[in-house]
């Protein structure tokens, strides 16, 4: 019955094995500090870069021991944060919102990573979608995490489709049970391809098209956390950007390392799938004219917040400075030699 | 460079002819070859596509007839459910019951829509299912598992008919391969045909795995299954299993094409095509058909080296037979034709020899009557009458040297009794004379004469023998010694001279040769020109003051005809520069190449034509002149002119 | 120079065609003597178309008319005229032979 994983339950203590040899020497030495990241989803190339940053010894170069845990709908990030059992972690940013103001939670941004958003609403050509105004009276399944940009362009486009609720498959659209249906750019847009699909025969709508860009991915940590340490904050944004860039710089080497990861976690994907995310990464990090890592604009952040609170996602819009403390900027201090 | 074909030339007929017809059977070995090769490797190929299709179809077949059992459950179960109204109690019974009576069934729920089954309950799906020989019961539902958005659930609603799905492995039930039948059930309530739930039938998918791994096909070719979305459901490659799709394969071999046969079989097609390499790492054939159930597609591939494997080895050996038979009979052939060609051979060795010249020599006798034969006596024939006409051209060569030595003779006789010291008479002062022959390439017998008998008397004569040759050369040498002879006894007019020469030339003479001879004596003191002719030309008299003229001649026949034959005397008086002028009839008789005569018109003009006194001169002028009209024409006859000037009795110069 | 024979009981009439120079004393004397040696005894000679005759001509008729006479036979002429019957006339040979006006009667004297 269980098409998903509920069996999950270890913390898989990703990078353990390739430092715990540096370990034993550096935790004698006072300036390196722990720290231990958890992705919001299970391990892909979607998070390519920290595994990198590992597995390359970027984390150590900035005097940090970083373990990453696997995440996934069993370790949702706000409980590990804030049971102290992960440092930092990485999520949308109206994921982020929505936790701070739903669960009280002092999530800070300290850099975001994904610039351009992933998701995408896609459609047959065949069902007669070419623009969002075709989808009035269709059937549409959205993910419930994932549908204020899709709620917002119906409303733009003063459509009402009826929608469904979109499980962990893309079986819904694949067999002909939806006419769109939501999905990552990076992830079940492949899928759907990888099914049999001809791109020229699907309609895609990306979010940014229509002036609904939400930035995705950046790296949270609590409040405290940033008070306490901002030069560990520092450290683990700057070491990660670098695992980025290596990872970006270096993809096949990067996808040894992630499908390493996606091994040991018994993931149910392929190396070919994982290249096509890795690549994607790069498009949605570093789309044309992008701002340097680790930057939210206001503006943007604003323009999320808005819509969140709009349609009652949120009830406050933290303040912009509370919220975001860009921590690829700072050099950190007690930088170590590279 | 120049070798090569020059051994060529010189390889013998019977390794030509054999290296021909080898080409030629080659040819045709060749052809045969290649036609049956592709003929074996269609038939091949047909007979893979057949077997591939049995051994897909049985296996489909197989599966199938699981499958289709599996589905009567839940939709029994669905009839059933939508015939009445149940307590909670005897669905779980009956869910539990239907478990029980098939094996096959690894779990099953009946799943209701949210407060459908019980107004005060969101969840209602009990689930029941084996546990070794037990049967468990729990409930599925809750805020974490909203089995409504569950692709079991949701998708036979949505597409309001039974659905299979897509294969997943069951992580808590021991990490087997597992899928789903689902039905819809329905209940009409005020006339509508309400959305009631769904009947879900779990099999496990071990069996279906050991089905198709047990196929196999030649040494290492293997079925396989990939489900409605082109993930691998099996594959002996464990690493594919529910983590790659056809078309993630495809993407990462860079394979349109593969893309495309995978694009048929989730599409349901049926189909036989040649892979190139991503799954073998070879070329191989894939021969796919659906389960149409499920939506799935099962294929067996097999590598095409394995499947050509007899054909190529079966080619090899044709092959290597026939390359032996090519030597055999090219050894065969060389035998037959070196037979064949052994007389021409010989013929060759002979002809060589004829060729250095000897033609005496003996052919190889040669007993076929084939084209053989035939040359080799044509041959013979060939050699005789050359040998006849060698013997023949030697003898003609030695008559045409004797004949040309007795033309020399001839020559150097006649020439030889020719007074040829001109001016003959320089103390002579009255008369001037001039002579000239030009003998024929075959001597003809011209003869001309003249001495003083004594200070005021000049014979002179010129003749023509009637033959030609050695014969003639010295028949005109009798005559002009005995002229001479009988003319010197002095005494004698000419007429009286040419009967005793004649008497004399008749006797004996069997040769049957006559001469004809003009004379005369001519007294340079006075001028008086007494004369006789033996049938002779006349010669023209050019008088001082007139034209050429035919001199008046008696009759007289040809010497040497009769022995009783007579002879006159004319005479007439010679003036100064009065022109006498004796010729033969090769003058006149000389031909141009149209085989017309000089003629005697032509002499008269020509003698007309000249003013001058010197008779050398006058000579020269007839012999320019006839060598002119004769344009090259061979001269047939000797050509005698003599000229005789009379100055007058008393010249100045004296 | 053509010669036409005809048999014409009891001779042989050779008829003289054209120039009989040098160059045609070989073949008038092969024709005579093939039929000399066929036996025959009596001939004509036709010279009534013999446009020249030179002295080799003359000659040789006057050979044949020798062989002839030695082998007991005779040959008349018949229809000479003209320049050619100057010629013989001139060269004496007019006196050897006997003529006639026409074949005729040469035939009838042979």
């Amino acid at each position: 019955m269980n098409q998903v994983s509920h069996a999950h339950r270890l913390l898989l203590l990703v990078g353990l094995i390739f430092l715990s040899g540096t370990l034993a020497l550096k935790a004698a030495s006072a300036d390196v500090r722990p720290a231990v990241l958890v992705p919001q989803w299970e391990p892909q190339a979607q998070f390519a870069g920290y595994y990198v940053a590992v597995e390359k010894g970027f984390y150590a170069r900035y005097g940090l021991v970083v373990t990453v845990l696997r995440g996934g709908p069993d370790q949702p990030i706000g409980r590990l944060l804030q049971e102290g059992q992960a440092d930092f972690a990485t999520t949308f940013l109206t994921s982020a919102l929505e936790k701070r103001s739903l669960d009280g939670l002092p999530l800070v941004n300290i850099a975001q990573m994904v610039q351009r958003s992933s998701l995408l609403l896609v459609a047959r050509k065949s069902s007669g979608i070419r623009s969002p105004a075709d989808l009035q009276g269709k059937t549409v399944s959205l993910w419930p995490d994932f549908a204020v940009q899709p709620k917002a362009l119906f409303r733009k486009f003063g459509v009402e489709p009826r929608v469904l609720i979109q499980g962990a498959t893309i079986n819904l659209f694949l067999r002909g049970a939806v006419d769109a249906a939501s999905a990552m750019w990076y992830n079940e847009y492949h899928m759907l391809i990888n099914s049999g699909l001809e791109e020229q025969d699907l309609t895609v709508f990306f979010y940014d098209q229509f002036d609904l860009n939400f930035p995705e991915d950046g790296i949270y940590c609590l409040a405290p956390t940033l008070k306490q340490d901002p030069d560990r904050c520092r450290r683990f944004v700057q070491a990660s950007i670098a695992g980025w860039q290596y990872a970006f710089q270096h993809p096949e080497e990067a996808l040894d390392i992630v499908m390493r990861q996606v091994t040991v976690a018994n993931r149910p994907t392929n190396r070919v799938h994982q290249r096509w995310m890795l690549n994607r990464m790069k498009d949605i990090m570093q789309p044309p004219g992008a701002l340097p890592f680790g930057t939210l604009t206001e503006a943007d952040y604003l323009r999320v917040a808005r819509e969140l609170k709009d349609i009652g996602q949120i009830n406050t819009i933290p303040a912009w400075n509370e919220f975001y403390e860009n921590c690829a900027l700072d050099i950190p201090t007690n930088q170590p030699g590279r | 460079m120049k070798t090569a074909p020059l051994t060529f030339r010189r390889t013998s007929l019977a390794v030509k002819f054999g290296l021909m017809v080898m080409a030629g059977t080659s040819l045709v070995f060749a052809a045969a070859f290649i036609y049956n090769h592709a003929l074996s490797r269609r038939s091949i190929l047909r007979n893979a596509e057949i077997n591939a299709s049995n051994l897909a179809g049985a296996t489909v077949g197989r599966i199938e007839a699981v499958l289709n059992g599996v589905e009567k459950i839940p939709c029994y179960m669905a009839l059933c459910l939508e015939q009445r109204t149940w307590a909670r109690e005897d669905l779980t019974a009956f869910i539990s019951n239907g478990l029980a009576a098939n094996p096959d069934i690894f779990g099953s729920t009946v799943a209701f829509e949210p407060y459908t089954f019980d107004p005060h309950s969101r969840f209602f799906a009990p689930y029941c299912y084996h546990q070794g020989t037990d049967i468990r019961q729990i409930w599925l539902g809750s805020d974490q598992y909203q089995y409504f958005n569950w692709d079991w659930y949701i998708l036979p609603k949505e597409l309001q008919r039974s659905v299979w799905s897509e294969p997943f492995f069951d992580e808590g039930g021991g990490n087997i391969l597992m899928t789903t039948y689902s039905v819809p059930f329905y209940r009409l309530l005020n006339g509508q045909r309400q959305f009631q739930g769904i009947v879900t039938a779990d099999i496990a998918l071990d069996w279906l795995v050991n089905m198709v791994a047990s196929v196999s096909y030649l040494k290492t070719g293997y079925a396989f299954l990939i489900s409605q979305s082109g993930v691998f459901v099996t594959h002996p490659d464990k690493r594919l299993i529910m983590r790659q799709s056809i078309f993630d394969v495809a993407e990462g071999a860079n394979d349109a094409h593969l893309r495309q046969v995978g694009q048929a079989m989730v599409h349901g097609d049926t189909g036989f095509v040649r892979l190139e390499s991503p799954f073998f790492g070879k070329p191989a054939w894939l021969y796919y058909a659906p389960l149409k159930s499920p939506g799935w597609s099962l294929g067996v591939l097999f590598p095409e080296d394995e499947l050509f494997a007899d054909a190529q080895r079966m080619g090899r050996n044709i092959l290597l037979i026939g390359l032996a038979g090519f030597v055999i009979l090219f050894l065969i052939i060389v035998l037959i034709s070196a037979t064949v060609t052994r007389p021409i051979r010989a013929l060759a060795r002979t002809t060589a020899d004829i060729a250095r010249g000897n033609l005496d020599i003996k052919l190889p006798l040669v007993k076929s009557h084939d084209e053989v034969g035939e040359l080799s006596f044509a041959f013979d024939n060939m050699r005789v009458a050359l040998k006849e006409y060698i013997a023949g051209l030697t003898e003609a060569t030695a008559a045409r040297e004797r004949l040309e030595s007795e033309l020399k003779i001839a020559r150097t006789i006649q020439m030889s009794f020719l007074p040829k010291h001109f001016p003959p008479f320089p103390e002579q002062a009255e008369f001037d004379l001039f002579a000239r022959l030009e003998p024929a390439k075959q001597v003809g017998g011209d003869l001309y004469d003249f001495f003083l008998l004594d200070d005021q008397h000049l014979f002179f004569s010129i003749g023509d023998v009637s033959d030609k040759g050695v014969p003639a050369a010295l028949f005109m040498a009798v005559t002009k010694t005995l002229m001479k002879g009988i003319a010197m006894q002095g005494g004698l007019d000419p007429a009286s001279v040419l009967e005793h020469v004649n008497l004399e030339l008749c006797k004996e003479n069997d040769s049957l040769m006559f001469v004809t001879v003009f004379c005369a004596l001519l007294n340079f003191r006075t001028g008086e020109l007494v004369y006789s002719n033996a049938g002779h030309n006349p010669p023209l008299i050019r008088r001082a003051d007139g034209q050429p003229e035919e001199l008046p001649l008696p009759k007289g026949i040809i010497l040497g005809a009769i022995e009783e034959a007579r002879y006159t005397t004319a005479s007439l008086t010679l003036h100064a520069d009065d022109m006498l002028v004796l010729y033969t009839d090769g003058v006149t008789e000389a031909m141009n190449p149209s085989q017309d005569l000089y003629s005697l018109e032509r002499l008269r003009e020509t003698v007309n034509g000249v003013s001058d006194q010197n008779p050398k001169t006058i000579v020269d002028a007839i012999f320019q002149s006839v060598t002119t009209y004769a344009a090259g024409a061979p001269q047939s006859d000797d050509i005698t002119v003599l000229a005789l000037h009379y100055n007058g009795t008393s010249s100045p110069i004296r | 120079m053509q010669i036409i024979i005809a048999k014409k009981a009891p001779a042989i009439i050779l008829s003289i065609y054209g120039h009989f120079n040098a160059a045609a004393t070989a073949e008038f004397e092969r024709i005579f003597n093939q039929h000399l040696d066929a036996g025959e005894r009596h001939f004509v000679l036709n010279l009534a178309e013999m446009t020249f005759i030179s002295s080799a001509g003359l000659c040789s008729i006057l050979a044949t008319a020798k062989k002839i006479k030695e082998r007991d036979g005779n040959i008349v002429i018949c229809a000479l005229q003209g320049e050619a019957l100057k010629v013989f006339e001139i060269s004496g040979f007019a006196a050897l032979f006997s003529f006639y006006p026409t074949e005729a009667a040469a035939l009838k004297q042979v």
